[in-house]
């Protein structure tokens, strides 16, 4: 899965009786790429625009412009039932397990949707595909035909991750999967992850706001920020030795075990920027203690550095048209 | 220091069709003046009951039984019609949601200053002065509520609002709080906690639907008012290493009581009951492929169908029969550190 400078634009409207219409571009110019069977992580705050790229890749959402290839072909020039057929290789687990899955259906038929939608027809061979999916995320046979307002928000995370899987996908995207869930039901659930990614050799893009999950579960984790990926590297190199400072400041606020590293003491001023008021040059200008002219006037590029790309003038300042690179 | 709030015995039941079902079973809790003391729980620990319960804030299925001594005064046999007394300057609450906390219709100025005419309405009470406590039954506070708004905002709410950094306070309280961000809404509320000046704070995951950059800034400001203003704190969460960043003491809850009760330090660095081993240990930490974080197998108990003795025995690796037929209680172990369980 690969996706070249791709851009998601959201029509908004503000002002007396929705009067000002406004573009904002939650994903903005973004090149990434999944390898076969690596976990990528995409972290990011709220309003960074992670599900937003997620859903983008699985064409949930339009791209309104760059391409996103999917084992070689360009997903966005297929026609809708060609789509559909690939769907079931494609796949994603949502955040909220609660209205994710449909209250009116057995679990056996939320399961086995991504194959009848891809077109398959052979009764016996959904029934033993949806039989093996429900086991091997850990529930009984018994809960084929129950409902899920029977189980927990564990088990019903577990139940959305059987949908994905039902149909051996060679791509997942799982959004948030954990952020809803107890700590001891999310170890559960990252561990069942891990197992079956390994299992399947499938790739995952894994869309969190939580640092040490991200840690936990991924090769590869790309930093977002307001848009853009402002950082991308191996796991090693991002949260052990993260370069944008961006990504520092994020790290410096996670509370751990060492509670004598007090996040309290961070002094990070102001929100990230809404959508509809980006500051001008790096997005993250406003708010870096590093933050010189340059920084201000143009937006910085995503290139090497230290073994990883970063998006930031520190590590590349004599870059020459930065904002044409970033297109 | 003497206690701010002191929780004794306190049980909170709820109707059911059948019977009472019991969502808090015997917790005892004291906090000091200027101290923060963080209560973690997983959903159904009965951790946001306890809050509740404290607040006089429960639904009207519920029942409090027990003592909650806010500066010496029991609020549970208070009436309903007298609890008002004590919240806002007394004991006040922060939310995990702060727009279902805010009024959708009012702007930030005037909830500030009702803020501002609620704290001066009870220090005419004379009810929250530490040196003077006096008991309901003076003055009828239903005829000396204030009788009308001030227009502007007043100087101490602008004043209120740059303490709890936000940008441009002018701007900030003249605006409704759907206008704000989720940061911005929360620091509102902590705002208006500063202008109560409250003697107890209970905040329930109050950065739980914040992001961690807005986190930390929402946890140093709390730990502004317990330090400025000798506020005690009862932080409620489900995240142990939030709660290790701000509190001195913390209870660990399961099932509806404190199974381990400590110095934070101690608590995170030598947890004594297998819940909160397993619940430290399924913090995921480490690079993949490293070591597998722990699981606590199963789900924490139906409070309907609680099991016999131990309520973590079904979970616990290291059940015993007397675990499954006695039930267990605090023990001091360490110095101020109790633990609840049969191992030791």
């Amino acid at each position: 899965m690969s996706a070249e400078a791709l851009s998601v634009t959201y029509k908004v409207r503000s002002g007396f009786l929705g009067s000002v219409h406004r573009e904002i571009k939650p994903v903005d110019g973004v090149d990434l790429s999944v390898r076969a069977g690596e976990v990528l992580t995409v972290i990011g705050e709220s309003g960074s625009g992670k599900s937003t790229l997620g859903f983008a890749l699985l064409r949930l959402v339009k791209p309104s412009a760059g391409r996103v290839f999917f084992s070689g072909k360009d997903i966005g020039r297929l026609k809708a039932s060609e789509l559909r057929a690939l769907r079931r290789h494609m796949q994603i687990v949502f955040q909220d397990p609660y209205s994710s899955l449909d209250p009116r259906l057995h679990v056996k038929d939320i399961v086995s949707e991504p194959l009848i939608g891809s077109g398959m027809k052979d009764q016996s061979e959904i029934e033993a595909r949806t039989a093996r999916a429900v086991s091997l995320v850990g529930l009984g046979p018994s809960a084929m035909s129950k409902y899920v307002h029977e189980f927990s928000g564990g088990q019903r995370q577990r139940i959305g991750i059987a949908r994905a899987i039902v149909g051996d996908p060679k791509f997942v995207v799982l959004d948030e999967p954990t952020s809803n869930l107890d700590v001891s039901i999310q170890a559960q659930i990252l561990n069942l992850l891990l197992d079956l990614q390994s299992g399947s050799g499938a790739s995952y893009l894994f869309i969190s706001h939580n640092m040490a999950v991200a840690q936990y579960l991924s090769d590869r984790i790309a930093v977002m920020y307001a848009g853009e990926i402002v950082e991308r590297g191996t796991a090693k190199d991002v949260i052990g030795e993260p370069m944008h400072p961006y990504t520092k400041d994020l790290l410096s606020c996670v509370p751990t075990m060492d509670i004598s590293k007090k996040v309290t003491d961070v002094k990070i001023s102001g929100d990230p920027p809404s959508f509809t008021d980006l500051p001008s040059g790096c997005r993250y200008s406003n708010r870096c203690k590093y933050a010189f002219d340059l920084c201000r006037e143009k937006r910085p590029a995503l290139a090497s550095a230290g073994g990883r790309e970063v998006a930031c003038f520190l590590y590349h300042k004599e870059e020459k048209d930065p904002g044409a690179s970033v297109r | 220091m003497t206690d701010a709030l002191k929780v004794s015995g306190l049980w909170v039941d709820y109707r059911t069709k059948s019977a009472w079902a019991s969502a808090v079973r015997g917790v005892d809790l004291a906090v000091r003046e200027g101290e923060v003391v963080g209560v973690v729980g997983e959903s159904g620990s009965g951790k946001s009951s306890v809050a509740l319960a404290i607040m006089k804030l429960l639904p009207a299925n519920a029942r409090a039984r027990g003592r909650v001594e806010v500066l010496g005064k029991d609020m549970v046999g208070l009436p309903s019609r007298d609890a008002h007394l004590y919240r806002g300057s007394g004991v006040t609450m922060i939310f995990q949601e702060p727009m279902t906390s805010l009024n959708p219709v009012m702007r930030v100025s005037e909830q500030l200053s009702e803020a501002v005419l609620s704290r001066v309405e009870h220090y005419k009470l004379e009810m929250f002065r530490s040196d003077s406590i006096a008991v309901p039954g003076g003055p009828d506070p239903r005829f000396s509520m204030p009788q009308a708004r001030p227009a502007p905002p007043p100087k101490e709410a602008i004043q209120a609002l740059r303490q709890v950094r936000i940008g441009d306070p002018e701007r900030a309280a003249a605006k409704y709080p759907h206008e704000l961000s989720g940061g911005e809404r929360q620091r509102v509320m902590i705002a208006m906690s500063f202008l109560l000046r409250p003697r107890v704070l209970v905040a329930d995951e109050p950065t739980t639907a914040l992001d961690v950059t807005t986190q930390a800034q929402v946890l140093s400001l709390l730990l502004g008012l317990s330090k400025d203003e000798g506020t005690a704190i009862v932080f409620v969460s489900h995240d142990i290493l939030v709660v290790g960043q701000v509190a001195q003491r913390v209870a660990v809850m399961y099932a509806g009581e404190i199974v381990e009760f400590g110095p934070t330090e101690a608590v995170l660095k030598n947890p004594l009951h297998p819940y909160t081993k397993g619940l430290i240990g399924s913090i995921p930490s480490g690079f993949k492929g490293g070591k597998r974080i722990e699981q606590i197998p199963g789900a924490p108990p139906d409070i309907m169908r609680l099991p016999s003795g131990c309520k973590f025995n079904p979970r616990c690796k290291f059940a015993m029969d007397r675990c499954r037929a006695e039930e267990t209680a605090l023990k001091e172990l360490e110095d101020d550190h109790f633990v609840a369980c049969h191992l030791y």
